[in-house]
C-alpha cells in the first residue's frame, strides 16, 4: 500500500491540464493556502474534511459527520481513516473506524472519549460543526470477507463496534439480507452505541440478532455476562458451521478471537486498534545498536526492545507517522543496510527496503533515510 | 587544541567549559520545552503575510507600465521572496516547525522558491555547515571555494581578483547556492567523475528550469502585452533577494572577530566545545524586530548556530540570557550594526585578496 497521505485521486489526476498550468506558477502548499483563504477545503493532494454534524452515540462516544474534499477516495465499510486535528499548534493524528455507510460524499467516524486521551478529549470538548480536519485515505480490508454469501458472526469489543456496525449497516443499506449475529461487549451499560439502529436491523432481518455483553451489570435482562470463551466459540461454530467471523476491538480481544476462530470455515477477518502491549519475539535480552541517519548525518543508539519510531523520538527526531500500530504506513521510511524486524508480522528486512518505524526494531546496526 | 585569530575571549579551563556547555544546554532545553501554539501561530501569520505580499507584488507588476506600480510590485515581490527563503524556507528546513506535524512545513521535504534544490541545501548547509561551522576544509561556506576570507587560508594569485568574484557572487547568489553542492572544483581537479556530476545535475536542472520558466516565461506571458514589465520586475526582485541574502549571510561568519578553525578541533570535541566553536565562529547583527524577520533571524547567527532547531523568532529573547552566559565566562559576543559588520566583511574580502599572515595561534580552551 502506498502512503495513505498521498492521493492517487488528487487535483492533478482529476484535472491534469489545469493542474499542469497552475503547477507551473504556484506550489502545492500555495494552492492549499489560497483555497483555505477563500474558505474552501479544496487541496492539491491532501484530504481535508469539514465537520457537518455532531451527535452523541451512547455516553462516551461522539459521532462526527464529515464532508471530505474530492481528493478522498471512496471508502468501504469496515475501513479506517487517520484523523489529524491541531492541538496546541501540533497536528495530532489518530486512527478511527468509519462508523456509518458513506452517503452523498459524507463519511462518519465515532470517537470514544479515552481517559487522558489527548485527541479524543479535544474532539469531544472543542470540535464544532464547520471545523476542518485532515484525513488520510481510507485503509483496511475488513470487508473482504463480506463477498461470500455465508452467515456472519460479528465480534465487537468497546469502540470496535464502529467498524463492525458499519459493515452490518452497509450490507443492509445495499438491500442484502443479514444472516448471523453480533456479539458486542462493553464495560459499562451506558456505553453501548448504535442501540436503536441495531435493534431496528434485528426487526427488519429475522435471521440476524444482537447479543450485548456487559459484565459490570449482571442484574439486567438486557445484557448477558461472560467473556469470549472456548465454550462460546464452540457454540457459535456449531450454529454457523460455514460462517465467517469478523472481529474488531483491542489487541487482547482480537488476539483471543484469532486463537478461537482462526480455523473457521468461512474465514476470520479482524482488525485490532490498540498497539501490542510490548514488541513481541525473543526480546528478553536487551541489546543496543547504532542507527545511522543518512539525511541528517546523525547516528543514534537504539535498544532492541524499543520501536525505531520511539527510539528516534527519544533522540529528538520527529519522523512522520500516523497510527503507531503498523497499519497506515505513514512512518514508512527507506532502510539502506542492516537488519530490522517488523514486530507485527515477524518479517525480517535485510539490506535495502522500506521499514515501518513504529512497529519495527533493529536486529543489527542499520542505516535509515532520515 | 585549536587557534583563534582574535583574542577577545578568554580560554576556558575544562571545568568552566563543561559548566558553560551546561548553561547553554539548559537555555536550549527551556526553549524547546516551551515550543508550541505560539510558534505555530507565528509561522502561520508570517506565511499569510508573505503570500499576500507575493500576490499583491505580482499583481502590481501586471500593471507595471505605470512606473510606481512597477517599483512597488518589484519591491513587494523581492521582500516576499526574501521572507520565503529566509524566515520561512531556511528555518523550516532546519526542522524548526517539524513539531507541528504539518506536511507543508516538514523540514525533510520542504521545497523553497529559489533555483537551488532543497535537498542540496539540506546536505551542504544543515549537515556540513552546521556540524563543521568555520572549520577550514570541512565547511564549504568558508569562502565558498571561491574567496579567501581568512589569513589561515592558503594564498594563491587568483585571489587578487576575488573582489570581482565577490560582486558576481552577490549578484548571482542564488546560483552560487544552487551549484555549491556540485563541488565543481573537485570535478576540475579530477576528484569527481563526470557521470557523477551528470547525475547530480539532473534534479538541479529540473528545479532550475521550473524556477526560470515561472519567473521569466509563464508569469510574463500571463501579462500579455506587458510581458516585459513583469519579466523585468521578476528579474529585479530576484536580484534584490540575491543581494540581501548575500549581505546577511556573509555577515554571519566573516566579520573581523569571527574565527576559523582547524580540523583538529573535532578531536574529542565536547558539547561545551561545540557550543564555544559556534559562538566564536558566528556574528550577529543588531536591529529592530522587522530587520530580524527580514534577515530570517540570521541577525541572530550565534543563537541560530547554537540552537538550529529552535524556532528562530525566539532567538531575540534567548539572546538576552545567552549574552549573560557569555559575560559570565568572559566570552566575546560578536554583534554590531549591519553597516559595521558588513564593512568588516568587505575589508576581509579586500585585505585577504593579498597575501596575509595568520596571527599567533591562541588556544580555544586551556
Amino acid at each position: 500500500m502506498a502512503s495513505v497521505f498521498s492521493s492517487s485521486n488528487g487535483f492533478p489526476e482529476r484535472m491534469p491540464r489545469v493542474a499542469g498550468m497552475l503547477g507551473a506558477l504556484i506550489s502545492e502548499s500555495q494552492f492549499d493556502f489560497w483555497a483555505r483563504e477563500f474558505g474552501s477545503i479544496t487541496a492539491w493532494r491532501r484530504v481535508f474534511a469539514r465537520v457537518q454534524s455532531l451527535h452523541m452515540e451512547g455516553a462516551e462516544t461522539l459521532s462526527i459527520g464529515l464532508r471530505p474534499n474530492r481528493n478522498f477516495q471512496s471508502a468501504v465499510a469496515g475501513q479506517h481513516v487517520n484523523v489529524s486535528v491541531e492541538i496546541g499548534g501540533r497536528l495530532c493524528t489518530r486512527s478511527y473506524s468509519l462508523s456509518r455507510p458513506a452517503e452523498g460524499g459524507c463519511v462518519s467516524i465515532s470517537v470514544r472519549r479515552e481517559p487522558g486521551g489527548l485527541v479524543s478529549n479535544h474532539i469531544h470538548d472543542h470540535l464544532q460543526v464547520g471545523d476542518v480536519l485532515e484525513l488520510s485515505q481510507p485503509y483496511g480490508g475488513l470487508s473482504e470477507g463480506l463477498a461470500e454469501a455465508r452467515a456472519q458472526v460479528f465480534l465487537a469489543a468497546g469502540s470496535g463496534i464502529t467498524a463492525i456496525y458499519n459493515l452490518i449497516a452497509e450490507q443492509a443499506r445495499r438491500g442484502e439480507a443479514l444472516r448471523g449475529e453480533l456479539l458486542y461487549w462493553e464495560k459499562q451499560v451506558d456505553r453501548f452505541c448504535f442501540t436503536e439502529e441495531l435493534d431496528a436491523l434485528c426487526q427488519a432481518h429475522p435471521q440476524f440478532s444482537v447479543k450485548r455483553f456487559c459484565n459490570a451489570d449482571a442484574s439486567s435482562s438486557l445484557y448477558s455476562t461472560g467473556r469470549l470463551s472456548t465454550e462460546l466459540a464452540a457454540q457459535l461454530c456449531e450454529r454457523y458451521p460455514n460462517g465467517s467471523v469478523f472481529a474488531c476491538g483491542g489487541s487482547a480481544f482480537v488476539g483471543a478471537a484469532r486463537e478461537l476462530f482462526s480455523g473457521v470455515v468461512g474465514g476470520f477477518y479482524a482488525e485490532a486498534f490498540s498497539p501490542p502491549q510490548r514488541l513481541g519475539g525473543d526480546v528478553a535480552e536487551e541489546r543496543f545498536f547504532e542507527v545511522s541517519l543518512t539525511r541528517s548525518g546523525q547516528t543514534i543508539t537504539v535498544s532492541s526492545q524499543q520501536s525505531l519510531l520511539d527510539a528516534l523520538e527519544d533522540a529528538g527526531h520527529r519522523p512522520p507517522h500516523g497510527c503507531r500500530m503498523g497499519i497506515c504506513n505513514s512512518c514508512s521510511c527507506g532502510q539502506r543496510s542492516g537488519e530490522s524486524q517488523n514486530q507485527l508480522n515477524g518479517e525480517q528486512l535485510r539490506g535495502a527496503g522500506s521499514v515501518r518505524l513504529c512497529v519495527s526494531r533493529a536486529n543489527s546496526n542499520i542505516e535509515l533515510d532520515i | 587544541m585549536s587557534v583563534v585569530s582574535q583574542g577577545k575571549s578568554r580560554a576556558l579551563g575544562p571545568e568552566e567549559l563543561t559548566a558553560f556547555g551546561e548553561d547553554v544546554d539548559a537555555l536550549q532545553k527551556r526553549a524547546i520545552a516551551d515550543v508550541g501554539a505560539r510558534d505555530a501561530r507565528y509561522i502561520r501569520r508570517l506565511i499569510r503575510v508573505q503570500q499576500y505580499m507575493e500576490v499583491v507584488g505580482r499583481g502590481l507588476l501586471f500593471i507595471g507600465v505605470f512606473p510606481p506600480a512597477w517599483v512597488l510590485g518589484t519591491v513587494l515581490l523581492g521582500v516576499a521572496k526574501i521572507l520565503e527563503n529566509m524566515e520561512i524556507g531556511h528555518n523550516v528546513m532546519h526542522g524548526q516547525y517539524d513539531f507541528m506535524n504539518d506536511p507543508a512545513l516538514r523540514g525533510a521535504t520542504y521545497e523553497w522558491d529559489i533555483v537551488g534544490t532543497s535537498d542540496n541545501w539540506r546536505e551542504s548547509h544543515n549537515y556540513k555547515h552546521h556540524s563543521y561551522t568555520n572549520i577550514k576544509g570541512l565547511d564549504d561556506d568558508v569562502g565558498y571555494g571561491l574567496l579567501r576570507l581568512f589569513p589561515e587560508q592558503r594564498w594563491h594569485f587568483s585571489y587578487l581578483f576575488q573582489s570581482v568574484f565577490a560582486v558576481l557572487l552577490a549578484l548571482l547568489f542564488q546560483w552560487g547556492v544552487a551549484i555549491q553542492e556540485l563541488q565543481l572544483g573537485k570535478v576540475a581537479k579530477g576528484r569527481k567523475s563526470w557521470p557523477q556530476l551528470k547525475d547530480e545535475l539532473r534534479p538541479l536542472w529540473k528545479k532550475t528550469r521550473r524556477q526560470l520558466l515561472k519567473d521569466y516565461v509563464f508569469f510574463p506571458l500571463l501579462a500579455g502585452p506587458f510581458f516585459l514589465t513583469v519579466f523585468s520586475g521578476n528579474l529585479v526582485a530576484n536580484l534584490i533577494r540575491n543581494l540581501w541574502t548575500f549581505m546577511i549571510i556573509f555577515c554571519g561568519h566573516f566579520t573581523a572577530d569571527a574565527e576559523v578553525f582547524e580540523r583538529s578541533v573535532l578531536d574529542n570535541e565536547t558539547r561545551g566545545q561545540w557550543y564555544l566553536r559556534q559562538l566564536r565562529g558566528s556574528s550577529n547583527l543588531g536591529g529592530g524586530k522587522l530587520f530580524h524577520i527580514l534577515s530570517g533571524n540570521l541577525s541572530h547567527q550565534i543563537e541560530h548556530h547554537m540552537f538550529p532547531t529552535v524556532p528562530a523568532h525566539r532567538y531575540a529573547e534567548m539572546s538576552v540570557e545567552l549574552r549573560a552566559i557569555c559575560q559570565k565566562y568572559d566570552q566575546h559576543y560578536n554583534t554590531g550594526s549591519l553597516p559595521r559588520q558588513f564593512g568588516q566583511v568587505v575589508w576581509r574580502i579586500l585585505r585577504h585578496s593579498f597575501p596575509s599572515a595568520a596571527p599567533m595561534p591562541r588556544p580555544l580552551v586551556q
